[in-house]
């Protein structure tokens, strides 16, 4: 802004670097909500006007996409499918989180450092390395092909991280609030229910934005352990429809446009939500 | 150790003098509370978690299709995987991703510090750089599939922009595609790693900054020996994270971009678990994989700590 130090070589050497910087930050924003861009464009227009410009903005528009997503690659039934699992799945990790943390950071009992040692690494356990017992598990239990296998498996592979993401919200709840609702002959369910869950609310809507993601957004257990076609969750759904990518990548376009929906939501609305949670084992 | 507990948590101590066995009955009771709080999740974590990771290991001894009962073969499996061509390729390229390693950690790093600097629209910025994160491996394995493909739009981008003599096969050239895969990685996830950083960023201990000041120090040396070790926590989470990853969670970006090829040059472990488990029907043999998978993890992860902490200044 002022003329006399921007003459300075040192002054229009840091300029340059700072525009650099930030031509390479807005090359990665374009690239970051370009898919946004071409799936939304392609989805739109037909299969002949995507070829004569891949990439660019349609000219010839059509819904026919959107209705073919539905119709002949069942966008719609994958979705439904999804949010049978994943809904049960996310109010089970709640309510089962909210207790064990509660149990863990408002109680005392033997082992509870111990059980609070194993909660963390139990977070380390990649899923990938024990897929095939957790396979043999649920084969044995007679839950395979049955969403109630998946909704109990996701449940298992999320609730140590809930936990203990809870557990962090609880530790800043003061005891003498606890003990009071206790004087006031509340029980141990009452104080948690109206004592500490409101008091950790931001805590919960991180964690259930957060798993409602993760679990929407997860394949491998789903692609195992629901096989059968009528059951696919969508990100299986949509992945086993390699074939129809010859012929028709508006079709694709409309059904991942459609399983973005939620991630989306979550993008726009919760953000912050979803930061707290994917850096609390950072800062904590 | 009981006082101190009930003044924290437990009920407000009666005072009666109900004697020994009273107390350590009410003692008892106390502890009931909280262990039938803990025993849902306790039990579905035991069944679907804690006895599967033991079980891996048990079952990594065995022959198993899926439909007999698992045969046990000692240590027949680990010998095969020492000597398994797919198996060995598979892990140089795991290896291969996490060399990226400087990258990975370099890049979120110097954005959150650029964004730290209120850059004109870093609020957007911050925005627009979410959006990876929250899309599904599968549907990012898509996308850069049709877009990547050789008459697709980032080929077309390049004639348009004059640099069509770079254009090629992305997704189907022995030399490039692993490359071109772990761009697409890092794209996913530098999101995640900007979050953390500028999460250490704004919690900076300002007095130590300005006292490096007051000393003289210049912005890079300040940047270089005081910012950098205060965020050394982060480097280090963020690390592990990676390395967890790099290891165990591309799966579906490579069953959606590559299938693990052309031929196999773009197989990972997780891959090659999968592929041996569902598609050759030796789950046996996958799980012995896992093993090894989780073996490696845990030394690199010690490895990564080791070296982090080592270099920290006392």
């Amino acid at each position: 802004m002022s003329a006399a130090p921007a003459t300075s070589p040192r002054h229009l050497g840091r300029r340059a670097g700072r525009v650099v910087v930030w031509l390479f930050l807005a090359a990665l924003a374009v690239s970051a909500l370009y898919p946004l861009f071409f799936l939304t464009a392609t989805a739109l227009r037909t299969t002949d006007d995507y070829r004569s410009s891949p990439g660019g903005l349609p000219s010839h528009l059509t819904t026919d996409n959107i209705t073919e997503a539905f119709s002949v690659v069942h966008v719609g039934t994958y979705a439904l499918n999804s949010l049978f699992v994943v809904v049960p799945a996310v109010l089970l990790i709640t309510v089962l989180s909210c207790l064990a943390a509660y149990a863990l950071i408002h109680f005392d009992f033997p082992l509870r450092k111990l059980a609070l040692v194993l909660v963390v690494a139990l977070i380390a356990l990649p899923p990938t390395a024990i897929l095939i017992p957790v396979f043999k598990a649920v084969l044995d239990a007679g839950l395979l092909n049955h969403r109630l296998g998946l909704i109990l498996v996701y449940s298992a592979l999320y609730l140590p991280f809930s936990i203990y993401l809870l557990a962090s919200f609880m530790k800043s709840v003061p005891t003498e609030l606890l003990n009071a609702a206790r004087i006031d002959g509340a029980g141990p369910l009452r104080t948690l229910w109206s004592v500490v869950l409101p008091l950790v609310r931001p805590g919960l809507l991180t964690l259930i934005t957060l798993n409602f993601l993760l679990l929407w957004n997860e394949f491998l257990f789903s692609l195992v352990i629901l096989q059968s076609e009528a059951d696919r969750t969508i990100m299986v759904g949509i992945a086993l429809l390699q074939g129809h990518f010859e012929k028709n990548f508006g079709a694709v376009s409309a059904g991942l446009l459609l399983s973005m929906i939620p991630p989306l939501l979550i993008f726009v609305f919760f953000q912050r939500d979803l930061a707290r949670g994917l850096t609390a084992g950072a800062v904590k | 150790m009981a006082a101190e507990i009930q003044v924290q948590a437990g009920p407000a101590p009666s005072g009666r003098g109900a004697g020994r066995r009273g107390r350590s009955l009410r003692r008892l009771a106390r502890w009931v509370t909280p262990l039938l709080l803990l025993a849902p999740a306790a039990a579905l974590i035991g069944w679907l978690l804690v006895y599967p990771a033991v079980e891996a290991v048990q079952l990594s001894f065995t022959s198993w299709d899926g439909f007999t009962e698992p045969v046990s073969v000692g240590f027949e499996n680990f010998t095969e995987i020492v000597h398994d061509k797919h198996f060995k390729e598979a892990l140089v390229h795991n290896l291969l991703i996490l060399a990226s390693l400087p990258v990975w950690v370099g890049v979120p790093y110097g954005i959150a510090w650029a964004l730290n600097t209120k850059i004109r629209g870093w609020k957007f910025f911050r925005f627009a750089f979410f959006l990876p994160v929250v899309l599904s491996p599968v549907v990012i394995g898509i996308y850069y599939k049709i877009v990547l493909k050789s008459d697709g739009p980032f080929n077309g981008l390049l004639h348009s922009i004059g640099l069509g003599f770079l254009a090629t096969e992305w997704l189907n050239s022995p030399s490039i595609t692993l490359l071109v895969v772990i761009g697409i990685i890092i794209w996913a996830t530098f999101g995640i790693g900007v979050l953390i950083f500028l999460a250490g960023f704004s919690s900076l201990d300002s007095e130590q900054i300005d006292a490096a000041r007051v000393d003289g120090a210049s912005g890079w040396q300040v940047q270089r020996h005081v910012v950098f070790w205060q965020l050394l926590p982060m480097i280090e989470f963020w690390t592990i994270l990676i390395l967890i990853v790099s290891f165990t969670a591309l799966f579906p970006l490579i069953y959606t971009l590559t299938h693990g090829g052309p031929g196999f040059h773009t197989y990972t472990v997780d891959f090659d678990l999968y592929q041996e488990a569902f598609t050759s029907g030796r789950l046996g043999y996958a799980s012995a994989i896992g093993v090894v998978l989780f073996g490696i993890i845990a030394v690199a992860a010690g490895l990564v700590m080791g070296i982090l902490r080592a270099r920290r200044p006392s």
